[in-house]
C-alpha cells in the first residue's frame, strides 16, 4: 500500500514544474559544496605540506652556511647557527602542523578560522604576531558554501519547502475527502508521502557528497575511515528524519498551508538562527573572558616586572667589552643577552600565567557550556557533529593548539640549557631538534561523542514523529 | 482615499494576535542586542581606553635604552570603534583588535574576537543589524503575502473593486498600512536605541564620533530604503501570485535567497574569482624579499657589504667611523625602507585582493538587497573592512614614523662609533621618546564612506526604483480573478 | 447495509446530529433531505468514520465503521459535492490511483477506460490533464472511481448540484443501474425532482432529527414537496 503511495507520489512529483527545478538546484549546491570542501581540503594539505618542506629548507640553509663556516669562510655573530640562543629565537624554527583529515572536505568547520600551521621558537605562541590565514574577514564573516552549510542550513528549507503541504495542500485541493473514503489510514498516506521526500532528498544529499569525497579522496577506506562516511550519513539522516518529523507534526494540526508554511520557517529560524546565537550570547555573558587586550597589557606589566626584579643589568661588562673590537664582541654580547633575556621571558610568563589560565579555564567554561547546551538545536547538534567527524571542529583546533604550546617547552627545554651553559649547538643536535606532530582524537573517542550527537538527533526526531503521529490520530477529516 | 484603506488595513494588522506577537518578539530581540551591544560596546571602549593611555606611558616609560630597542619594544595600537558598533557589529568579529607596531615587521592585526569564541558564533550574531537586516524583512513578508491574494481567495476583492474603489488606492493604501505598521514598532525601539547610543557619546573618544549625527540619519535612511523594497516586493508578489501560498512561498524564497545563499555564494565565488596567497606563501615571500636589503647586523653578509660601500662612496670615506652618521642607523633606516617597498608590495597585492573581492560581493547585491544594506550598515558603523584596513594603514603609518623617528637619533646621535657601541652602549631617554606622538586614529568621514558605497548604495536605490515600477504596472494591470 | 443506530454528535454544544436512526438495504437508493446544516453530511461523515459519533453507531454491512474504519471504507465509496483531482495528473492516472488505494491493484488501461467511458466521460479526456477538465468532467471521473471499487454502499453528498441537466440525467440513471445490481445508495440532496426520480425512500431532516421517512412509490413528485415544505415550516 505504502509502495503505491510512493509510486503515486513519484508521478505527481515528476509533474511538478516548480520540483523539477528546485531538486536539480539542490543537487547542484550539493556538488558544488563538495567540490569546495575538496578544493579547501587540498589548499590545507598543500600549505601544510609546504610549511614542512619550508623548515626542511631552512635546516638544509643553516647547515650549509655551517658547511661555510667549518672551511673557514668568515661570517656574522648573527649568522651563526651554532649560537643556540640564537637559534632558538630567531634563526631556527619548527613549522607545527595540523594537516586535514581525509573526511576534511565534508566540513570546513573553524578550519578558514585557525592556523593550521605556526611557527614555533622560543617566542610563546600568543604573543608571535601573523599567525592566521591571510583570509578576507567579509569572508570569514559569511561563512564557506561548504557541506556543512548546505546541510545545516539548506536542507530543513528543502526538507519544509517540500513537505510544508502534504495534508494541507490535499484538504485546499479537495481531494483529502476521496482519498480517505480509500481504505487506508491517514498514516500510511502521510508515511508514504514522506518516504518519496525523505528518499529523493537524502539519497541526493548523501549520494551526491559520498561519492565526491570518495572521488577527491579515495583512500579514504582502505585507511579505515569508512565509518566516518557512514557516520556522516547517519547525521543526515537523522537531521532529516527530524526536520520531516516536524513537517508531519505541523501538518496534522491541519492549519492552512500558508500557516504550516509560517510555522515551518519560524521553528526553521528560531532553532538554526536563534537558539545558536542566543546561546553563544548567553555563553559569552556568562563565562566572560578577559580581554585579548587585557592579556596583552597583562604581558607587558610581567615583562616590565621579571625585568625590575633582576639584579642590576652587567653594565659594567658591557663597558669593558665595548674596549675591544670584532665580531666576537657581538658573540659574547649576544650570549649574554640571551642568557639574561631567556629567562627574563620565562619569569614574565610565569608572572603572567594566572591571568592566562583565568583565560583558558573561562574559555573552556564558555566551551562545555555550549557543549551542553547543543541540544536545544539540532543544527548544532548536527555541526558539532560534522566538525568532529571531519576534524575541524573548535576542539580539534583547540587539542592542536594545546599539543602547540606543550612542544614549544620541548623546543625551550632543548635550546636553554644549552645557552645556559654557553655551549655551541653541534651538527647533530640541529638535526635531532624532536618534531611536532599533531594527534587527532582517536577514532573510538570521535565515535563515541559523535554517536552521543546521533542518539540526541534520533531523539529529537522520535519526539517529534511521537507527537505527529498522536496528533495525526485526532486530525479532523470532515467537520470543524 | 488611500488614507482611509490605510486606517483600515492598519487597524485589521494591530487586532491580528499573530502579527502582535511577532512583532514584540522582533522588537524585544531588537531591544535585547541594542542592550547587549551596548554593555559590550562600553567593556570594551573602557578598556580600550585604558590600555591606550597605559601603552603610551610604558612607552614613555620604558627607560634608558638603544633606540633601535626601543623600536623593537614598540607600542600596541587597540583597534577603535565608533557608538554605531553596538547596533552593527559588522566584521568586528572577524577583524584583529590589537596591532604590535615595532620595529622590522608591518604585523597584521590579532585577535580575532571569533577565534575565541564558541563555535555557535558562525551561525552569526544576534545584533541589532541583524533584526533589521534579516527578522524585519521576514516580518514584512508575512504582513504583505496575502494582502492581495488573501483578499482575491476569499472573494472580497471582488466586492471591494465591484463597489468602485480605485485598485491602485487600493494598492497604495495597504503599502501605507504596512509602513505604518513598521512605524509603530521601530520608532519606539529606534528611540531606545538612541538613548542607550547616547549614554555611551560622553566617554568615547572624539576620533570616533566624526560625523556621528549624519552617519547616523543615512544609516536611518538606508533601512528605510531596505524596508520599503520588502515592502514592494511583497505587494507585488502578493498580487502576482495565484494563491497566498504561492506568494508566500515566493517571497520565503527570495528572502531566504537574497539573506543567506548569495551572500555565502558571493564570498564564496569571490575568492574563486580572486584567490589570495596562503599566509606561508605570503610570508615566505617577504622574508624573500626583504632578505634583498643591507642586512644592518651580519657584517660578512655581501648585501651588507655592498652597502657599506655604498655609504662609504657616498660621503667619500674610507672607514664607517668617518661616515657623518653611524654606520648602523644608517643601515638600519635603510633596511627599515626597504621593507617598507617589500610590505607595500606584498600587503597591498593582498589589500587590493580582498578590495577586488569586496568590489565583486557588492556587485552580488544586484540580486540579493541584504548584500547591499549589509555593506551600507557596517561601513557607516565603523565596522566593515574598510575601516579595518584604515586602521591597519594608519597604524603602518605610525609605526613608519617611529622607526624613522629612533634611527634618525641614533644616526646622528652615535656617528662616529663602531657599529658596536652605537647599538650596545648608546642609550636614549624620555626626551627621544616623547618625540613619537601618541597614536591616534580617525574614524573614516562620511564621505570617504559614501565614496567606497557608491556601488551599494546605487544599487538599493535601484532596487526600490525598479520594485516600484513593478508594483505600479501590477498596480494599474491588475484582474480580479487570476487564471 | 448501511444502519445508522442511535447516532448522535455534537460540536462545542451544537447538536449537528440527534439520535438517527436510518437503515438502507442492497438495492435501496435512500435520499437524505433537509436544509443546509440539517445534519445530512454530518451523517455521511460517520459512516466514513470522518467523523466519531458521541454515542451511536454507524454500520456499513453489520460493521461499526468507528470500530473498523478500513474494512468497512473497503465495502464504501464515495462521491462528495466536488469532485477533486490531482490537477497534474490524467483522468486514468487519478482513477488508477485511488483504485489502486482501493486494493484494485490489478485493472488494466482499457478496463480503466471503460470504467470512465461508463460514468460517460467524452472518448479523449482520459488521457488528459484533470486541470483542463469542467466540474461535470471531474465528477464523472469521481463516479468512475466509486464504479472500479466495486462497492457495496455508494455515499454521495449533493452529487448533482452544479451539473447540467443532461449530465444530471445521465447521473441519475447510473445510479438505477448500480442499485439494480444491489448496491445501497445513501444521497444527500436538495434536488426533490432528482430524488423522486431516482429514489427508492426518502428522508427528511432537520436540525439534527429524521423528521419522516417517505417510500417514493407511495407519493408523487408534488406531495414530495409539499411533504418538505411542511416539514420545513416552524
Amino acid at each position: 500500500m505504502i509502495g503505491n503511495i510512493v509510486r503515486h507520489e513519484w508521478l505527481l512529483f515528476l509533474r511538478d514544474r516548480l520540483l523539477l527545478i528546485t531538486v536539480p538546484v539542490y543537487a547542484l549546491l550539493i556538488a558544488y559544496a563538495v567540490y569546495n570542501g575538496a578544493a579547501w581540503q587540498g589548499f590545507l594539505q598543500r600549505s601544510t605540506t609546504a610549511a614542512l618542506a619550508h623548515v626542511e629548507q631552512n635546516l638544509d640553509g643553516l647547515q650549509s652556511m655551517l658547511d661555510d663556516i667549518e672551511h673557514g669562510k668568515p661570517f656574522g655573530a648573527y649568522e651563526d647557527p651554532r649560537n643556540p640562543g640564537y637559534f632558538a629565537r630567531s634563526l631556527g624554527f619548527e613549522m607545527a602542523t595540523k594537516p586535514p583529515a581525509a573526511t576534511a572536505a565534508l566540513a570546513v568547520g573553524q578550519s578558514d578560522l585557525y592556523p593550521s600551521y605556526l611557527k614555533v621558537q622560543w617566542r610563546q605562541v600568543f604573543s608571535q604576531t601573523n599567525l592566521d590565514e591571510t583570509e578576507n574577514p567579509v569572508n570569514l564573516a559569511a561563512g564557506r558554501f561548504d557541506l556543512g552549510y548546505v546541510l545545516v542550513y539548506l536542507l530543513p528549507l528543502l526538507i519544509i519547502a517540500l513537505s510544508y503541504d502534504i495534508l494541507s495542500a490535499e484538504r485546499e485541493g479537495g481531494t483529502q475527502a476521496l482519498l480517505l473514503s480509500q481504505p487506508i489510514t491517514l498514516r500510511q498516506f502521510v508515511l508514504g508521502k514522506i518516504l518519496l521526500r525523505g528518499i529523493v532528498i537524502v539519497s541526493i544529499a548523501t549520494g551526491l557528497s559520498l561519492l565526491g569525497v570518495l572521488a577527491s579522496n579515495p583512500g579514504i577506506i582502505a585507511a579505515g575511515e569508512g565509518w566516518r562516511l557512514a557516520m556522516w550519513a547517519a547525521i543526515v539522516i537523522g537531521y532529516a528524519t527530524f526536520w520531516f518529523g516536524l513537517a508531519v507534526l505541523v501538518n496534522a494540526l491541519a492549519k492552512k498551508s500558508s500557516t504550516n508554511a509560517i510555522i515551518l520557517m519560524a521553528c526553521w529560524l528560531v532553532l538554526v538562527l536563534i537558539v545558536p546565537a542566543a546561546l553563544n550570547m548567553v555563553a559569552k555573558a556568562l563565562y566572560p573572558l578577559p580581554s585579548r587586550i587585557e592579556l596583552v597589557q597583562t604581558m607587558r606589566r610581567a615583562d616590565a616586572q621579571a625585568k625590575q626584579e633582576q639584579p642590576a643589568s652587567t653594565d659594567a661588562s658591557a663597558t669593558e667589552l665595548a674596549a675591544r673590537l670584532g665580531e666576537d664582541v657581538v658573540v659574547t654580547s649576544l650570549n649574554q643577552y640571551n642568557k639574561r633575556v631567556l629567562p627574563l621571558e620565562q619569569r614574565a610568563e610565569a608572572i603572567a600565567a594566572p591571568i592566562f589560565e583565568r583565560f583558558e579555564t573561562r574559555r573552556s567554561a564558555q566551551q562545555a557550556f555550549a557543549q551542553r547546551l547543543r541540544f536545544l538545536s539540532p543544527a548544532i547538534v548536527v555541526q558539532t557533529a560534522i566538525g568532529e567527524i571531519a576534524d575541524t571542529s573548535t576542539a580539534s583546533y583547540d587539542r592542536f593548539s594545546a599539543a602547540v604550546r606543550a612542544y614549544q617547552q620541548l623546543w625551550r627545554a632543548y635550546f636553554l640549557p644549552r645557552v645556559l651553559n654557553d655551549r655551541m649547538l653541534t651538527r647533530a643536535e640541529m638535526v635531532g631538534i624532536p618534531r611536532f606532530k599533531y594527534v587527532p582524537a582517536s577514532g573510538g573517542e570521535v565515535f563515541r561523542r559523535t554517536l552521543v550527537d546521533l542518539l540526541s538527533l534520533a531523539l529529537l526526531a522520535v519526539v517529534v514523529i511521537i507527537a505527529g503521529s498522536l496528533r495525526l490520530r485526532r486530525y479532523p477529516v470532515a467537520g470543524s | 482615499m488611500i488614507w482611509h484603506i490605510a486606517r483600515k488595513e492598519f487597524t485589521e494588522i494591530t487586532r491580528d494576535g499573530r502579527f502582535l506577537w511577532s512583532s514584540l518578539i522582533v522588537a524585544a530581540l531588537l531591544l535585547l542586542s541594542l542592550a547587549l551591544g551596548a554593555s559590550r560596546y562600553a567593556d570594551e571602549s573602557e578598556l580600550r581606553a585604558a590600555a591606550v593611555r597605559e601603552t603610551r606611558q610604558q612607552w614613555l616609560d620604558q627607560g634608558a635604552k638603544g633606540p633601535h630597542s626601543a623600536a623593537h619594544y614598540g607600542v600596541y595600537a587597540f583597534k577603535p570603534a565608533t557608538p554605531l558598533a553596538l547596533f552593527d557589529p559588522g566584521m568586528n568579529d572577524y577583524t584583529g583588535i590589537v596591532t604590535m607596531l615595532e620595529a622590522h615587521k608591518e604585523n597584521q592585526a590579532s585577535y580575532k574576537p571569533a577565534q575565541d569564541a564558541t563555535a555557535l558564533q558562525r551561525f552569526g550574531d544576534l545584533s541589532g543589524a541583524m533584526v533589521l537586516q534579516l527578522l524585519v524583512p521576514l516580518l514584512i513578508v508575512l504582513l504583505c503575502f496575502g494582502m492581495i491574494s488573501g483578499e482575491r481567495e476569499e472573494g472580497t476583492l471582488r466586492q471591494l473593486l465591484s463597489v468602485g474603489a480605485d485598485q491602485r488606492d487600493l494598492i497604495w493604501g495597504k503599502v501605507l498600512a504596512v509602513a505604518m505598521v513598521l512605524t509603530l514598532l521601530l520608532v519606539p525601539a529606534a528611540v531606545v536605541g538612541g538613548l542607550i547610543a547616547a549614554t555611551q557619546l560622553q566617554a568615547a573618544d572624539r576620533h570616533d564620533l566624526i560625523d556621528l549625527p549624519a552617519k547616523t540619519a543615512i544609516l536611518a535612511g538606508a533601512y528605510l530604503v531596505y524596508f520599503g523594497i520588502f515592502i514592494v516586493v511583497s505587494m507585488s508578489a502578493s498580487i502576482l501570485m495565484r494563491s497566498s501560498s504561492a506568494a508566500l512561498t515566493m517571497l520565503m524564497a527570495f528572502w531566504i535567497v537574497s539573506g543567506f545563499l548569495l551572500p555565502r555564494a558571493a564570498a564564496d565565488i569571490s575568492r574563486l574569482v580572486q584567490p589570495t596567497p596562503s599566509a606561508l606563501e605570503l610570508s615566505t615571500a617577504v622574508a624573500r624579499d626583504k632578505s634583498k636589503g643591507p642586512h644592518p647586523h651580519e657584517v660578512n653578509h655581501p648585501n651588507h657589504i655592498a652597502f657599506r660601500d655604498e655609504m662609504l662612496r657616498k660621503y667619500g670615506v674610507t672607514r664607517v667611523e668617518e661616515l657623518p652618521y653611524s654606520f648602523i642607523g644608517l643601515a638600519l633606516q635603510a633596511d627599515e625602507e626597504h621593507g617598507f617597498k617589500v610590505f607595500d608590495k606584498y600587503y597591498g597585492a593582498l589589500r587590493e585582493a580582498h578590495d577586488r573581492q569586496n568590489r565583486l560581493q557588492q556587485l552580488a547585491g544586484l540580486f540579493s538587497p541584504y548584500i547591499a544594506i549589509r555593506s551600507v550598515s557596517a561601513a557607516l558603523s565603523g565596522t566593515d573592512i574598510y575601516f579595518f584596513q584604515d586602521f591597519a594603514a594608519a597604524g603602518e603609518a605610525y609605526r613608519r614614523n617611529l622607526v624613522r623617528v629612533m634611527n634618525d637619533d641614533l644616526m646622528r646621535r652615535t656617528a662616529g662609533q663602531s657599529n658596536y657601541a652605537a647599538e650596545w652602549q648608546y642609550r636614549g631617554n624620555k626626551e627621544l621618546w616623547a618625540k613619537v606622538p601618541p597614536f591616534d586614529f580617525d574614524a573614516p568621514s562620511l564621505g570617504t564612506i559614501l565614496q567606497r558605497n557608491v556601488t551599494p548604495l546605487i544599487v538599493l536605490a535601484l532596487w526600490l526604483v525598479a520594485s516600484i515600477a513593478l508594483l505600479r504596472g501590477l498596480a494599474r494591470r491588475m484582474q480580479v480573478e487570476r487564471q | 447495509m448501511l444502519q445508522a443506530i442511535n447516532l448522535r454528535k455534537t460540536y462545542d454544544g451544537h447538536t449537528a446530529l440527534d439520535n438517527l436512526n436510518l437503515h438502507v438495504k442492497g438495492g435501496e437508493i435512500y435520499c437524505l433531505l433537509g436544509a443546509n446544516g440539517a445534519g445530512k453530511s454530518t451523517t455521511i461523515n460517520l459512516f466514513l468514520s470522518f467523523l466519531q459519533p458521541c454515542s451511536g453507531q454507524a454500520l456499513v454491512d453489520g460493521r461499526s465503521a468507528q470500530a473498523h474504519p478500513l474494512e468497512t471504507k473497503r465495502a464504501l465509496a464515495y462521491i462528495p459535492e466536488i469532485v477533486m483531482l490531482y490537477r497534474n495528473l490524467t483522468g486514468i492516472e487519478n482513477l488508477r490511483y485511488f483504485s489502486t488505494l482501493a486494493g484494485h491493484a490489478h485493472y488494466s488501461d482499457r478496463e480503466l477506460i471503460g470504467f470512465l467511458r461508463r460514468a460517460g466521460l467524452p472518448e479523449d479526456a482520459p488521457h488528459r490533464r484533470v486541470g483542463g477538465y469542467s466540474k461535470g468532467m471531474r465528477q464523472k471521473v469521481g463516479i468512475a472511481i466509486a464504479l472500479a471499487k466495486q462497492a457495496k454502499a455508494l455515499l454521495l453528498d449533493e452529487p448533482t448540484s452544479g451539473l447540467d441537466p443532461k449530465a444530471s440525467n445521465e447521473f441519475s440513471s447510473l445510479l438505477t443501474e448500480l442499485s439494480g445490481q444491489g448496491v445501497a445508495v445513501l444521497m444527500a440532496t436538495h434536488d426533490l425532482f432528482r430524488a423522486k426520480e431516482s429514489g427508492t425512500r426518502a428522508g427528511i431532516m432537520r436540525q439534527g432529527r429524521l423528521l419522516t421517512e417517505v417510500a417514493m412509490s407511495d407519493i408523487g413528485h408534488a406531495d414530495l414537496e409539499r411533504l418538505y415544505l411542511d416539514f420545513m415550516r416552524d
